[in-house]
């Protein structure tokens, strides 16, 4: 019992570090709406989701290659600085919370005290662009910058040759930065670790390092390698000290076809390492002195179906990917962890405005790597469902309603051995301009 | 699990046997194109006078007179869908026109024939006949020189300008015929608007560009001396440096 | 009987010489004709705007055509008592039946960088002659609505074009891009009921079948006015058209 409570102790703590490092929602940028005159609908599927043609532009390094991408080409007044936020009510209930008085349910409601993201982009040259977002501006916090880079495109005149410098998201089958939910119990496979693992590398977290793209016209075919130091590692002591890894290569076909009218299938992995010790003072851990690396590593596929016109799609994802992390990350461990898990992803867009969506997410732990585990410790089973509806959009702006609810079921999770839910209401306006 | 997966494989073989449209573009699919792509800039009504036309120079295409600038078709005449589709697969170099080759080539086709049923001269008129272009010949100094003295015997300078530069003594009063200013274009640019190909060159000036200043010299200029003209613009573009 | 074809052959021998008579810019013949008659005058009243003279220094060719006198806009030129020439007069409504294009070609002069006629009307498939007569670059830009367009660069001396337009259609204009200060108006109409006013403000709308119609005239400055007319056979009825200068 007791190693048994020291597991859930540090799955608890991963956890609230999890959702603590969770990135914030990114981004809808309307400043290149501005400055290309498109409204927002031209490279979102629904906004933030991009399509095809947003999805290819941002390959492009921002650019739309017509002789308009250069700064110098737009009018002076121009900034390159879009703003998003969410104001909102958000209700939080946790069954099964260990208290004083017993076994409890916590409940929380409020309108948050949200934060704000700055989304500066744009090209500095002809090929040349960059991202920066501060992100946080809450009471109490400071800011933070989740992204910040710069991309070298079409080196050499080559679509296949794009290197981006800096901290980015990597190529994720589903962007969690570019998605329809908010609340943060979705995309469960991207930071999942087995249980006890001391690792807290999360695929849906920025990573600072370089990232190579390449991609054909219209961005149909493309890769994507990022090699990077990994996020919130205390092994920091150079650029590549605790080296992670993460790639991505997917292939679209379009079909004449009112049925299905697109898929695309894509393949993804990633190995990060992490510290599994520490120098040491008076037995507290000197930062940025971890040593003794170890990895955990993900392999998965993804799939996307659009059904029906393009242009007002049902889009169906399906995400799996098994994971592994090594013995000596999960402390008292006598063998490997691994586990699978992904999601299947469901958003129907019937009008420009309106986007209802689902998602469940699923995790099942394999081999855990303390024997005396249960099988299905700390499994999981989430399920959001929401609606987005825009009021209005144009090349400067839009805003809209978002309303989601999700539910997360934890297994054996709670100080008792029973299960934990976790039930998210989300309420609120999110814009952008 | 596994019954998600089977349901997910079992819908694709289902929808892609199930389904293969016609060829021709569907008008009412396309005005939902219209409404995600093109409405900013070319108007709820397809005026080109959308929300971003004020900013946009040249202005975007006013589709209520049923002209367009890039064509295989004689001077005046309706383009093919062909010439429409490829304006729209690779955009207007040098204006807000963006490249929309991401999309479907059905939903291109779909928005082609939305566009048709916002002029009457898609129904009272048919496309005109397409100009056949004879096979390119090779790109000597030769060639370029012949296509030099063509550029002066067709008095192309009087716009374009002695060294091509769009700044020939016409250049300052041109206009389009929705008034707008529309100044001749700069051969020393490198890219061309409508396609850098010989075959995009050699059409602008064997058919003219429909609404704006630039005239068809189809009849002056013969198919050999056309490419001749052609290898000389593209000697003219090619003393800037391209941007990709 | 053996005399008939040669009496069609000589009657339709005649009707193609008259034709063949008729300038394509004023009334053709009709096929079946009439013998009404209707003369319209055009006068302007007010004060004209003063005539404005055409720089063509972009030009030097054209400059050169114009050395010793100055050419004058024809946007609005009056004669005495305030006849306004130039003038499109025709019968919009009112006429029925098919009438036939004539094959003989109006023509269309680019010369000294000015068009002549400024000002004309062509029946629906009656041939356009468009001739360069200038050793200069001229683009002949029609901007018809109803009608195709066509932009043709005519870059040599006494270079030939011949263009038809098929539709019956309100004037519209005609410009050379090279040289903005050239223009032109053309009236395309299904019936030969149309002629330009001359130096007197006069126009003789002839051949006219009885009836009532609904006669036009108009001026690329000061607009339309219509009146209603009825003449009886072998009638003559005098109008006038009054226009205002603001």
């Amino acid at each position: 019992m007791i190693r048994r409570s020291r597991v859930l102790c540090r799955a608890g703590s991963a956890l609230v570090l999890m959702i603590l490092l969770t990135p914030s929602r990114a981004s809808a940028i309307p400043a290149f709406a501005r400055k290309y005159g498109l409204s927002c609908t031209a490279c979102h599927e629904a906004w933030p989701a991009l399509n095809d043609f947003g999805r290819a532009f941002r390959d492009s390094g921002y650019q739309m290659l017509e002789g308009k991408d250069n700064p110098t080409t737009t009018a002076p007044g121009y900034i390159p600085l879009s703003i998003r936020l969410t104001p909102h009510y958000e209700l939080n209930m946790a069954t099964n919370q260990q208290t004083d008085q017993g076994m409890k349910t916590l409940k929380s409601g409020s309108i948050s005290d949200i934060g704000l993201d700055l989304l500066m982009g744009g090209t500095l040259s002809d090929n040349v662009s960059f991202l920066v977002v501060p992100t946080g501006f809450t009471s109490g916090e400071g800011v933070s910058l989740e992204a910040a880079w710069v991309r070298f495109s079409n080196l050499g005149g080559s679509s296949w040759a794009n290197l981006k410098v800096g901290k980015h998201d990597v190529d994720l089958p589903r962007a969690s930065h570019r998605t329809w939910t908010l609340s943060q119990t979705g995309y469960l496979i991207y930071g999942y670790h087995s249980p006890g693992s001391v690792s807290v590398y999360d695929l849906g977290e920025n990573q600072r390092g370089v990232e190579w793209v390449g991609h054909d016209r219209g961005s149909f075919t493309r890769a994507a390698v990022s090699v990077f130091n990994v996020q919130g590692s205390p092994g920091t002591r150079s650029a590549f000290d605790t080296p992670g890894v993460y790639a991505h290569v997917t292939r679209e076909w379009l079909f004449d076809s009112s049925g299905l009218s697109a898929f695309r299938i894509g393949g993804f992995g990633s190995y990060a390492t992490w510290p599994t010790s520490t120098l040491t003072e008076d037995n507290e851990p000197i930062p940025g002195q971890g040593g003794d690396l170890k990895g955990s590593s993900k392999v998965g596929f993804d799939a996307h179906f659009w059904f029906g016109p393009n242009v007002t799609p049902a889009h169906l994802i399906v995400v799996f990917a098994h994971g592994q992390d090594n013995e000596a990350l999960i402390p008292d461990a006598t063998r490997d962890g691994t586990f699978n898990g992904g999601f299947v992803e469901l958003g129907y867009t019937p009008t420009l405005r309106t986007t209802v969506f689902g998602r469940y997410d699923v995790i099942r732990n394999g081999t855990q790597g303390v024997p005396d585990n249960p099988q299905n410790l700390n499994d999981k089973d989430a399920e959001t469902i929401g609606l987005r509806h825009t009021f209005n959009f144009t090349s400067r702006a839009e805003y809209a309603l978002h309303a989601e609810f999700s539910t997360m079921r934890t297994q054996l999770a709670a100080a008792d051995g029973s299960d934990t839910r976790n039930n998210t209401l989300f309420l609120g306006i999110d814009f952008a301009f | 699990m596994r019954g998600i997966w089977c349901t997910g494989l079992g819908l694709v073989l289902l929808t892609v046997a199930a389904s293969a449209d016609e060829q021709a573009g569907n008008p009412a699919r396309g005005k939902a194109v219209y409404g995600r792509y093109c409405v900013s800039c070319h108007g709820e009504r397809g005026d080109g006078a959308g929300e971003s036309a004020q900013y946009a120079m040249p202005r975007p295409r006013d589709f209520r007179q049923g002209t367009f600038k890039w064509r295989s078709t004689p001077t005046g005449s309706l383009p093919l869908v062909s010439d429409l589709e490829r304006t729209i697969r690779d955009g207007v170099y040098w204006t807000m026109m963006p490249s929309w080759y991401p999309l479907s080539r059905r939903a291109r086709l779909d928005v082609i024939a939305y566009l048709q049923t916002l002029s009457p001269r898609w129904k009272a008129d048919q496309p005109g006949e397409p100009l056949a272009i004879p096979p390119e010949p090779s790109r000597t100094a030769e060639s370029v020189a012949r296509g030099r003295a063509i550029y002066d015997m067709q008095k192309c300078a009087q716009c374009h300008g002695d060294q091509g530069a769009g700044d020939g003594p016409s250049a300052k009063t041109l206009a389009d015929e929705w008034g707008d200013p529309d100044p001749p274009f700069d051969l020393t640019k490198g890219h061309m608007k409508g396609g850098s190909t010989g075959e995009n060159l050699y059409l602008v000036f064997m058919t003219g560009l429909n609404g704006t200043p630039m005239p068809s010299f189809a009849e002056t200029i013969k198919p050999d001396e056309a490419w001749d003209l052609v290898h000389y613009m593209q000697s003219l573009g090619a003393r800037k440096p391209t941007t990709p | 009987m053996r005399r008939w074809p040669c009496f069609a052959i000589a009657a339709a021998a005649i009707t193609l010489f008259g034709y063949g008579l008729t300038p394509g810019n004023r009334v053709a013949a009709a096929q079946a004709a009439g013998t009404a008659r209707i003369v319209a005058k055009v006068v302007l009243t007010g004060t004209p705007p003063p005539p404005a003279r055409l720089q063509m220094n972009a030009d030097p060719v054209c400059a050169k055509k114009h050395q010793t006198t100055a050419v004058l806009s024809q946007t609005v030129e009056t004669g005495a008592d305030g006849a306004l020439k130039n003038t499109l007069v025709f019968v919009k409504d009112g006429v029925t039946g098919a009438y036939p294009a004539p094959s003989t070609p109006a023509t269309l002069d680019q010369v000294g960088c000015v068009y002549t006629p400024h000002v004309f009307g062509v029946m629906a498939g009656q041939p356009v002659q468009i001739i360069n007569s200038d050793p200069t670059l001229h683009n002949i830009h029609p901007m018809p609505v109803t009608n195709a367009g066509f932009n043709i660069g005519m870059p040599i001396e006494g270079m030939k074009q011949t263009r038809v337009f098929s539709k019956a259609e309100a004037p519209f204009h005609v410009k050379c891009d090279v040289h903005p200060w050239m223009s032109a108006y053309i009236g395309v109409f299904s019936h030969p009921f149309f002629g330009v006013s001359n130096e007197q403000g006069e126009v003789e709308l002839k051949n006219l079948p009885a009836g009532t119609f609904q006669v036009q005239a108009w001026q690329e400055k000061y607009g339309a006015l219509t009146q209603s007319v009825t003449v009886a056979v072998g009638e003559t009825r005098q109008i006038t058209f009054t226009f205002k200068a603001s």
